[in-house]
């Protein structure tokens, strides 16, 4: 079960991920659906993902919450977000759904939350996302924010059985409040 | 006092970072002429210089070499004080995946002359040779023109700009990523294996 809300969107929230999460993690860390287009590509057990719950708690630097969807009962988790080197001049952010909840903006929702959150707790200078170039949907969370493509790396990663390019993103503070004010 | 050596070239060779090489190594996080275009910006203790070769520099995932200007007849092992002198540092992070990325730095009174090239070249011949990686990187800010001017000289390709991603100097600057294939420097260094008797 996710624990407090931190952060709040329309129709999902962003919550502390909590020891008894980890069955929810495992299952995302190892659907295919999600862990190649991550770029994971070792198995997780129940205990490693415990482990990963209990390395995670007291850092500073590393933020990871769970994507939940609320109906008025409990919230029901549909994926993860993170914020990663806080102490970066621009962390890098990541995040997944599980399959059956894509194609709904829940990701381009949730990622707003998280990079909202981020620039306005933080004093950083931007935020930066990498994806594999065939991942059309991380890359369509991306631009719907506003993030610019800086580059591709030709060949970077062997995911499935092939070399595939992987693309970066960035988001400057100010561009970040100009789409603020159209909004 | 560097080791034996891993490639020779024209004017450089290869050698290994040694222990005792901490106090060299802690010139690049502390001479302004290094540290800035490095990005290596905080000055360290050499306590900490040796600390660092034993937890990366040793680790399985990266390669380092001290690029060395050999005396005539420096011994391929392990050169004494005259034999050799260190001229400047690269190392290779990630060697153990599908693209290492480079790291490299000379000291001020070689620039100008070449010896950088002559560094690059032959340790990513070597890395080329010795890892099955399919490419390799290397990152130079906005300011280095030198830097960027050396790795589009050996056939690198910009790949990316990452705007204002790093505080150096009193600014943000942009990173600029470069990336060159194993096929792409095959074909540009055409016979860059070894002769092996």
């Amino acid at each position: 079960m996710p624990g407090a809300v931190f952060r709040r969107g329309d129709r999902v929230t962003l919550r502390t991920v909590e020891h008894e999460d980890a069955e929810f993690l495992q299952r995302g860390h190892n659907d295919p659906d999600v862990a190649v287009p991550l770029g994971v590509n070792m198995p997780e057990n129940e205990s490693e993902a415990q482990a990963s719950i209990e390395d995670h708690e007291g850092d500073n630097l590393n933020v990871s919450l769970l994507v939940c969807l609320e109906d008025g009962g409990d919230p029901t988790p549909i994926g993860q977000v993170y914020l990663m080197d806080l102490h970066h001049t621009r962390p890098e952010l990541s995040y997944w759904l599980l399959p059956e909840y894509h194609g709904n903006g829940y990701g381009t929702e949730a990622t707003e939350v998280l990079v909202d959150y981020a620039f306005n707790a933080h004093e950083i200078r931007g935020l930066q996302a990498q994806a594999f170039a065939p991942n059309d949907g991380s890359v369509g969370v991306l631009e719907n924010l506003g993030f610019e493509h800086e580059g591709t790396l030709r060949d970077a990663r062997f995911r499935d059985g092939e070399y595939v390019d992987v693309v970066w993103y960035g988001l400057l503070r100010e561009e970040w409040e100009d789409a603020e004010v159209d909004d | 006092m560097p080791g034996p050596l891993v490639e020779a070239g024209d004017r450089v060779t290869l050698r290994t970072v040694e222990r005792e090489d901490a106090e060299f190594l802690h010139r690049s996080n502390t001479d302004p002429r290094i540290r800035w275009y490095l990005g290596s910006i905080y000055p360290g203790s050499r306590a900490e210089e040796e600390e660092g070769i034993e937890r990366w520099i040793e680790s399985d995932s990266v390669a380092a070499y001290l690029a060395c200007i050999d005396s005539e007849d420096a011994p391929a092992g392990h050169p004494d004080d005259d034999d050799t002198t260190p001229i400047g540092c690269l190392t290779a992070r990630h060697v153990d995946g599908d693209r290492p990325w480079l790291a490299y730095w000379l000291v001020p009174e070689y620039h100008g002359e070449g010896y950088g090239t002559e560094m690059v070249r032959l340790a990513v011949d070597t890395i080329f040779r010795t890892y099955s990686v399919h490419g390799v990187s290397a990152g130079a800010y906005g300011f280095n023109e030198a830097s960027r001017g050396l790795l589009e000289s050996l056939g690198f390709t910009e790949e990316a700009r990452r705007r204002e991603a790093r505080f150096i100097d009193g600014e943000y600057c942009d990173e600029h990523q470069y990336g060159v294939l194993r096929a792409e420097w095959e074909a540009e260094h055409d016979g860059f294996r070894s002769e092996r008797a």
